[in-house]
């Protein structure tokens, strides 16, 4: 079973928005909570200091109760105002109640509470509920200690009112925060990816052959990746080099002695052809082994390799003056080695040349990247060759490109030159496609790359 | 003709060295780029084979130092087949370029286009008037029928018939026939003009070859 792997934005965005969902619903309950806590123990601590100024006022005597005319607080002669107070005997009658509070069928449920000890409940008065703050105290008449509850009754309208608001101001808040949070996170999550962003381009430019190495400029914890990376490509290049140069060491090694013994005298036709097809194996074998692309390449300018081998091959055909019409854009990279570039074009132009009258034309043109392809998202290449020589035949085009096969009369070479560009070209994944007659009347060879 | 050949196999040295040798060749071997070097500065050669790898001085650098003041053709001759390899040698200042293993007859084909073409000719049959000499074959026709000559006979003809109209010193001509360590004599080269001058035209001794006196000769037709 194949885990899925989630790209680092998606994590992000996860780990954010889980944290949302949990984080602000804590952080309201949280609040919500402190603020309920201190909005009771205000209303409380109101209660109570009513509680005392109405204990204050009042007194007994040999008549009952006596109480002052007014009583200092909000609304308690205004009736049915919220605000009542109470005075409770020891049997649990009202002996007093404020000008606020009116006389009602049901009775009151007052809780009975300890000589001394303050009570804060809920009570339903007129079917609403309200918060009562309740102290019973013992009043001293005749040597006798008359205990009376004092009850401060108040509406929680007010209260369930400023929790409301609170409570409608917290979620705007928390909607503010939020939004807030989404935002910064979407330019925070950008500048997190901003690095992986950038090495990631750099990855494609050296793939494309852009770059021939990733640079340094990352925050520390991209510093291995990259110094990894670096070294990666640098001993894979240096592998390369290593290989190529072994490869033409061998070559050099193997190809002077066969020069010498191709050249003595007392030499048979049969051990000379064996020594031809060796010569052949070798050139052909070598250069499969060193050509082909990798993904970590440097690209090269086909611009001024197709110059520099046309102003060579001018030079070796310079008795037939011939004319070279080169069509190349400044920037067309080939990307693959140097060396195979040269290859290519140098078999296909010195064959044009071999073939031709007095004209060979080259056409160089960039194709554009094809995403289906394995071309790590490189532009392809369009190399055309033609001449204007006698052409090739029909049944000959499928045999030109077999190793050793020669379809000309030309006196040197082996035959090899069509075949090694035909693997070079394979290498890349490339096409080498042979027309019979050009619009100058002589082949043309087509490579796409 | 003189060449130099800067070939560090030995056996290859001496292999094309007897070759070119029976060829008709006047040549000077040498196994290292300095040498090479040094020979090419201190003599006049009609053309050089160049091999790329060499001790002290690769042949590139040896091509490139050459150019500097001479312009003689030069082959390279090497086991280095990549066309990266023939187009750097050619733009660096060599005329052609051929692949080891080789054969030693397209080698002197080679030698014989790139001296034909330095002097301004393309066909390897120089003709004039009657005398007719087929540079290929090394050997020369009046009105068709072939004159037998000896191989240094043969040299001085085709040497002057190389630079016609033009005055040829004594010195000149022995610098080009001869090998760097060979005893030079200048009578010898009035000898072989003689002989020459007897066996092209018998009848009209400066028909061909002319003597201009304290200078040397001019051929002409």
């Amino acid at each position: 079973m194949s885990m899925v792997t989630l790209s680092f934005r998606r994590r992000l965005i996860i780990v954010n928005v889980a944290l949302a969902f949990l984080l602000l619903p804590a952080f309201h309950f949280g609040l919500m909570s402190a603020f309920n806590q201190q909005a009771l123990l205000s209303e409380q601590q109101a209660l109570e200091a009513y509680s005392y100024n109405l204990m204050a006022g009042t007194d007994i005597d040999e008549q009952g109760l006596l109480m002052p005319i007014e009583l200092d607080g909000p609304s308690f002669d205004i009736p049915e105002s919220g605000w009542y107070a109470f005075i409770r005997s020891a049997d649990g009658d009202i002996l007093w109640s404020s000008n606020s509070f009116l006389p009602m069928q049901e009775s009151l449920e007052f809780v009975s509470s300890a000589l001394g000890v303050p009570v804060f409940t809920a009570l339903v008065l007129n079917g609403d509920s309200h918060f009562n703050w309740q102290l019973k105290v013992a009043y001293e008449k005749e040597q006798l200690n008359i205990p009376l509850t004092f009850h401060i009754v108040k509406s929680k309208d007010d209260y369930q009112q400023r929790v409301a608001v609170f409570k409608q101001k917290l979620w705007l808040w928390l909607l503010v925060i939020a939004t807030i949070l989404f935002i910064s996170q979407v330019f925070w999550i950008r500048w997190f990816e901003r690095p992986l962003t950038r090495l990631r381009g750099e990855i494609e430019a050296v793939e494309k052959g852009k770059l021939d190495k990733v640079s340094q400029r990352y925050p520390k914890e991209l510093n291995a990746l990259n110094d990894s990376l670096n070294r990666l490509i640098l001993t894979e290049s240096q592998q390369r080099e290593r290989y190529k140069n072994t490869l033409s060491d061998l070559a050099h090694s193997l190809k002077t002695p066969l020069a010498v013994a191709k050249n003595d005298a007392t030499l048979s036709a049969t051990t000379a052809e064996e020594l031809d097809k060796i010569d052949a194996i070798i050139t052909r074998q070598l250069t499969r082994a060193s050509s082909g692309q990798t993904s970590w390449q440097t690209g090269c300018n086909l611009k001024p390799i197709v110059e520099n081998t046309v102003q060579g091959l001018q030079k070796l055909y310079a008795d037939k003056h011939i004319v070279f019409n080169v069509q190349c854009e400044q920037q067309v990279i080939f990307y693959g080695a140097q060396a195979d570039a040269f290859e290519i074009l140098g078999a296909l132009i010195d064959n044009a040349c071999k073939a031709c009258a007095r004209q060979v034309n080259i056409d160089i043109n960039s194709l554009g990247a094809n995403v289906d392809d394995n071309t790590y998202g490189r532009a392809k290449l369009s190399i055309q060759v033609s001449d204007d020589g006698d052409g090739i035949e029909e049944q000959q085009i499928g045999n030109i490109l077999k190793r050793g096969y020669r379809a000309d009369s030309y006196e040197q070479g082996h035959g090899l030159g069509l075949a090694v560009v035909q693997d070079i070209v394979k290498t890349y994944e490339g096409k080498l496609e042979v027309c019979g007659q050009s619009e100058l009347g002589g082949a043309i060879f087509t490579v796409t790359i | 003709m003189r060449l130099l050949l800067v070939e560090d196999d030995a056996k290859l040295n001496a292999q094309l060295y007897a070759f070119l040798n029976a060829a008709g060749y006047a040549v000077d071997t040498t196994f290292d780029g300095e040498e090479g070097l040094y020979q090419a500065q201190e003599f006049t050669y009609d053309a050089a084979i160049i091999d790329l790898g060499l001790p002290k001085l690769d042949g590139l650098s040896l091509i490139e130092k050459m150019r500097e003041s001479i312009t003689i053709p030069i082959l390279i001759l090497t086991a280095r087949d990549k066309w990266q390899d023939k187009v750097n040698g050619l733009n660096q200042g060599a005329d052609d370029y051929l692949t080891k293993p080789f054969q030693k007859e397209e080698l002197l084909a080679r030698v014989k286009a790139l001296i034909r073409r330095n002097v301004g000719q393309t066909n390897p049959r120089l003709s004039f008037d009657e005398l007719c000499i087929d540079t290929n074959a090394a050997e020369v026709f009046i009105n068709q029928e072939q004159v037998s000559l000896t191989a240094y006979e043969y040299r001085v003809l085709e040497y002057l018939a190389r630079h016609p109209n033009k005055i040829i010193s004594k010195a000149k001509l022995t610098e080009h026939l001869y090998e760097q360590d060979f005893d030079r004599d200048s009578n010898v080269i009035e000898v072989f003009v003689k002989r020459l001058r007897k066996k092209i035209s018998p009848e009209q001794s400066e028909r061909y070859i002319k003597t201009v006196r304290g200078q040397g000769y001019k051929f002409s037709s």
